[in-house]
């Protein structure tokens, strides 16, 4: 391939958009705290922003360890509970995301507007932790309504 | 319409992928899964098992899958909360750090495989003889026929 002025332009835009692939990424907010004296890292999100009443919204959790190697298998010690506005709760098991070895998801759906908490109990190794994540999301409310979105 | 060879040649490589992960999102759903345990998962038994017997939906390359049975250093009670979830954290450290470790342990009690070699959908682990009472894990990894690789543990009791 001839390498043109216009080529090189064309190709210099690759890294540009891989930036701005990670920044879209990125502005996704998770919210992490450490259990077990240091022992683990859990975080939580929720993928497929934004958030809007009547969705499936998936839960993003994480479990690394000190050295940030991702823990898969925890499938089994892990329950997500998703505290609603009114305080009503849902008890959910997770299950690891497929070809995403130590990330966990779980499936809800919000029926109202509002901030949403995500409590998290599990138990990794002896270390055993209950978690509550108000600040997993860059929205306020975290679940919006989608009336100021549809048509007609 | 006049048409960019430049951009052709670009966009060529993405079409290439495309058309390669096409087949993927095909077959996704569709991989090998472990359809019936001997004993089952969480299963409390009152003598221990002479064998493991893993049923897969389809069968498994044995020269390039890792299947093993650990002993769970623990004494944690079945009928204590929240007890199976902290099995369950017990269970998946000890396979993170052991299943493809090639450290030799005295917590490992499976002694032989069948078949050896070769590919089949039934695994049998021969355990170590009269195993005490506790808490076992039973995990693999396995590289299906359809190149698909599979993991996943899980635990079972003997109580007298």
């Amino acid at each position: 391939m001839t390498t043109t002025p216009k080529n090189r332009r064309n190709l210099a835009l690759i890294p540009v958009l891989a930036t701005l692939l990670s920044l879209l990424a990125a502005a996704v907010a998770h919210q992490s705290v450490v259990v077990g004296e240091g022992a683990y890292r859990v975080t939580v999100g929720l993928l497929n922003a934004p958030y809007y009443v009547g969705q499936i919204e998936s839960l993003d959790l994480i479990i690394r360890d000190s050295g940030d190697q991702l823990i898969e298998g925890l499938e089994g010690s892990l329950i997500a509970e998703i505290i609603a506005p009114n305080g009503a709760k849902l008890s959910l098991s997770v299950w690891p995301q497929s070809g995403k070895p130590g990330y966990y998801t779980a499936d809800f759906i919000p029926t109202v507007a509002g901030n949403y908490r995500i409590r998290v109990i599990g138990f990794i190794g002896e270390v055993s932790f209950d978690e509550t994540f108000e600040h997993y999301a860059h929205a306020d409310p975290i679940i919006q309504d989608p009336a100021a979105i549809r048509v007609p | 319409m006049r048409r960019s060879r430049r951009g052709d040649v670009l966009r060529r490589p993405f079409l290439s992928l495309v058309l390669a992960l096409l087949p993927l999102l095909g077959t996704a759903g569709a991989h090998a899964y472990l359809a019936a345990t001997e004993p089952a998962a969480d299963a409390v038994l009152e003598a221990a098992p002479a064998e493991v017997k893993l049923i897969f939906s389809e069968a498994v390359e044995v020269a390039f899958s890792l299947l093993k049975v650990y002993r769970l250093d623990t004494d944690v009670d079945l009928t204590a909360e929240n007890a199976r979830l902290r099995l369950n954290g017990l269970a998946a450290l000890l396979v993170n750090r052991e299943l493809a470790s090639n450290e030799p342990s005295d917590n490992r009690v499976d002694v032989a495989i069948s078949p050896e070699r070769g590919t089949s959908a039934e695994i049998v682990l021969t355990l170590k003889g009269e195993l005490p009472p506790g808490h076992y894990v039973v995990m693999w990894r396995v590289l299906s026929v359809d190149t698909h690789v599979l993991q996943d543990h899980y635990v079972f009791s003997v109580v007298p």
